[in-house]
């Protein structure tokens, strides 16, 4: 055999193993990540929101379509379909691999399996089996008068293969040499070869198979990776389409402060989104905003405009967030708060803009199966409060609506913040020292619009007040101050509303926005952050129970990217929290920010006082729980012959090392 | 596969294989280049400019090339110097928003495209304002000096009327929106 030539896969024994690699490569992976899928949205089914059993609301069966094609769609992704045909393929060739005989030529020379015995077989067995065979396939024992040519030839080939293996078998060495390199002549060469069938190299389709791979190499595989790298480009991080985002940043250069922005107008600019189009083509932005008005004005349309009207409200919500986060970078107040707005209202389908009554009334009128026309409008019951504990006015004669408990149930369950305490803090501190990381910390309690007043502090059970509403400081929480809320469990709400057709969107999106509003200039100071982790167990309580030490006190914890000012003084600033699905569960809190410059008490400690506990030893970990003072330890390699030295700076260094160790986490997380 | 070893055939490729490859790969590098190219200055061609159309440009490059009549020197200076206080708003705007854009990008949550045709943007502006200067120059010399301080009152100015002029509509419209609400 010539050195520069390379074997073809002649018995075609080896290709089918390559093909069944290259297959399985790609295929075990994806066939995971779709089980693994399938799998997670089972367990969310069992949390999944429960729709509203007792309302039917007007768009129910043009929901029920939109839902179950998107389940569909969802199981019979393209994904599932390529799955399935790689699995049919690895089957395939499973059954040609298992038929496959391997046909004994010179190729593949085997003497155990010409004799048809086992590789361990002793001399005395591969002399039985010889005989054995050599009577069977002696030529002269062979009846070969019926024979054609060709099988005449078949048999006397297998004769002299016997033969030779029994020769084989028979001679030490070469028996040696097959057990250990599988041929006669010891260790040969490396054999190199190509697992393709010979009949793709040789036959009649090899240059099928040269413009096959030159296909492949030249045209699909970078026309496939530009592909992907286009997909991933042109979709920015918070997944609105690169053209959307250019689009509410040109609105937001072009902000115009004279310009009075109203939700419609907000609506009209999410209009011109490029998502729309990936719904429909014919979507014009005309279109989209008429669909969006009329699911506000709650009409029906026919049915592929309600179908259409679905998907067009399924995904601005989404749309609206990524907005959100392009003008809250713009420091837009005005903007921002509009478009949360607009957020309620595409969830509760509800026009608060329109018709001033709708304005007044909205809190009522997002409870399902609540109509404007029916409300009592000479009761002045705008909120849910005044709802469920006025008691002057029967709630069935002002509702006159169906079903009058469950609205009032649902309205209870509608989650009302009651703030018990907020303030800035620095973690470590009881002040706020100029250019430090500080979080806004906000205790509140979670209360139901049933809820009466809230509980007196001293009313909250002890373990309540000692580590939700004081918060201990231990090493972790000083390490991570955000650690107490996000221990905290996501919010659930209880039922979906009634009009928005994807649940899927609000599992995620149903807590608070919260912007932090510099007085000064009305301006947002920071990017917005998400209440989404809140313990809503208060909401069951009784009113009795409120009161007495059964609730449970919430935080929320504002982390400030920029540090606190140089200079000392006082900064204005307010904190707005808006539910981003109900009406009537916002809230405004102002805050004064107070930038003092304490003096490092300690600096005139007595130096024979008895000495702050080791940062690393049991009694500093237990004083650093306690909040008091420990020694740093000194750096390893820091030579220290004066001791008095030493102190001097120990002094200095340890009470900043909380502040410290927080400025790296700050940049760790950037 | 022993049959195949032995003396090898003479090969029988002629001389013009080599110089086929390498033309229809040079060729295909080509079209490529010019394709990709072509591709490049369309896009920058179809990018959308951030801000609206110039009029004031447009205004005092029509007036500068009319002829016929002559246009007095007095009304060109005019239209230069709004020429100029518009080029003045403009910088003035893309400074402001130059660090949220920046810090946008940074983020992800604007595309590539976007921040390309804003970084072409400031530069030409850069342009705008140094013809502004040589304009300025060919008017007068040492006019540019004081040119500058002269656009940039005229657009603080404008601002100024721009804000109280809203006013009136403003007030309209949320007297209108007010009365909306009282009415009910």
């Amino acid at each position: 055999m010539s050195q520069s030539r390379y074997d073809y896969d002649e018995n075609s024994e080896t290709w089918p193993y390559f093909a069944l690699t290259s297959v399985l490569v790609p295929l075990v992976p994806a066939t995971w990540s779709l089980v693994r899928e399938n799998l997670t949205r089972g367990s969310k089914d069992v949390d999944e929101l429960r729709p509203v059993s007792w309302f039917r609301p007007y768009n129910e069966s043009a929901q029920k379509h939109y839902k179950s094609k998107k389940r569909t769609k969802s199981i019979f992704s393209r994904k599932f379909v390529l799955v399935a045909l790689g699995w049919l393929l690895v089957a395939g060739i499973m059954y040609q691999i298992m038929v496959q005989e391997v046909v004994i030529g010179e190729t593949n020379f085997d003497p155990w399996k010409i004799l048809q015995i086992d590789e361990s077989a002793s001399e005395k067995v591969i002399k039985a089996a010889y005989r054995k065979m050599s009577l069977k396939f002696h030529p002269d024992k062979v009846d070969t008068s019926k024979m054609t040519p060709k099988e005449i030839e078949a048999v006397d080939s297998a004769y002299v293969l016997i033969n030779k293996a029994y020769k084989a078998l028979t001679d030490d060495a070469v028996r040696e040499n097959f057990l250990k390199y599988g041929n006669p002549d010891g260790p040969g060469d490396i054999k190199h070869g190509i697992a393709l069938p010979k009949f793709l190299i040789e036959g009649k389709i090899s240059p099928l198979l040269v413009i096959a791979y030159v296909l492949l190499i030249a045209i699909i595989l970078p026309s496939v990776v530009g592909s992907w790298w286009n997909g991933v480009r042109s979709y920015t991080k918070q997944g609105l389409h690169v053209d959307t985002a250019a689009h509410f940043l040109d609105i937001l250069i072009n902000y115009n402060p004279a310009k009075l922005y109203q939700i419609e107008t907000v609506l009209e600019y999410l209009s011109s989104a490029t998502e729309y189009k990936s719904i429909d083509k014919s979507l014009t932005p005309e279109k989209v905003l008429e669909l969006l008005l009329s699911h506000l004005e709650r009409k029906t349309l026919d049915s592929k405009d309600e179908q259409l009207k679905l998907e067009v409200v399924a995904i601005t919500p989404k749309l609206i967030i990524g907005f959100i986060d392009i003008a809250s970078n713009f420091r837009n107040t005005d903007i921002c708060l509009k478009l949360v707005e607009a957020h309620r209202c595409i969830i509760q389908a509800l026009n608060i803009e329109n018709n001033a009554t709708a304005y007044k009334y909205r809190q009522i009128l997002q409870l399902p199966g609540v109509q404007l026309d029916a409300l009592d409008t000479k009761q002045p019951i705008y909120t849910l409060g005044k709802l469920l504990k006025n008691l002057s006015v029967k709630p069935e004669k002002f509702l006159s609506c169906a079903n009058t408990d469950e609205v009032l149930k649902l309205a209870s369950q509608i989650p009302l913040i009651e703030p018990l305490e907020c303030k800035f803090k620095v973690t470590g501190e009881s002040y706020v020292p100029p250019n430090s990381t500080v979080h806004i910390s906000l205790k509140f309690l979670v209360k139901s619009p049933a809820h009466k007043s809230k509980p007196e502090t001293s009313k909250l059970s002890e373990e309540v007040r000692e580590t939700q509403l004081k918060e201990q400081e231990t090493l972790e929480t000083l390490r991570n101050p955000m650690k107490i809320v996000e221990d905290q469990p996501a919010i659930k709400l209880s039922t979906a509303p009634v009009y928005f057709p994807d649940p899927e969107y609000l599992k995620e999106n149903n807590g608070w926005i919260a912007f932090l509003i510099i007085q000064r200039d009305g301006k947002l100071g920071e990017n917005p952050q998400y209440v989404s982790k809140v313990d809503l167990s208060n909401l069951r309580l009784t009113q009795e129970e409120f009161l007495e030490s059964k609730a449970i006190v919430s935080t929320f914890k504002f982390p400030l990217t920029a540090p606190t000012p140089n200079e000392e003084g006082k900064f204005q600033f307010r904190l707005a929290l808006r539910h981003l699905v109900y009406f009537g569960s916002d809230l405004d809190i102002p805050l004064v920010m107070e930038v003092e410059n304490k003096p490092i008490e300690t600096a005139n400690k007595d130096l024979y006082e008895i000495e702050d506990p080791e940062e690393d030893s049991l009694a500093g970990a237990l004083a650093q729980m306690r909040g008091e003072s420990v020694r740093k330890i000194e750096d390893e390699y820091s030579s220290s012959d004066d001791e008095s030295e030493e102190e001097e700076e120990e002094e200095i260094d340890w009470t900043d090392i909380d502040t410290d160790t927080d400025v790296e986490e700050e940049e760790k997380k950037n | 596969m022993s049959e195949e070893s032995g003396t090898p055939a003479p090969s029988s490729i002629s001389i013009y294989i080599p110089i086929v490859y390498v033309v229809v790969l040079l060729t295909t590098l080509v079209l490529f280049s010019v394709a990709h190219r072509r591709k490049k200055l369309s896009k920058l061609v179809s990018m959308k400019p951030i801000f609206k159309d110039n009029y004031q440009r447009e205004m005092y490059l029509q007036l500068k090339n009319q002829t016929e009549p002559k246009v007095n020197d007095k009304v060109l200076k005019a239209a230069l110097i709004r020429r100029g206080a518009e080029a003045i708003r403009r910088m003035i705007k893309l400074k402001e928003i130059q660090q949220y854009v920046n810090v946008l990008y940074q983020r992800g949550s604007i595309g590539d495209d976007v921040y390309e045709s804003f970084k072409l943007q400031s530069k030409l502006q850069e342009l705008e304002l140094n013809e502004l200067a040589m304009e300025a120059e060919s008017f007068k010399k040492g006019w540019a000096q004081t040119f500058f301080p002269v656009c940039q009152e005229v657009t603080i100015n404008e601002a100024l009327r721009r804000r109280l002029s809203s006013l009136e509509p403003m007030k309209e419209s949320l007297d209108h929106q007010w009365l909306k609400q009282v009415a009910a």
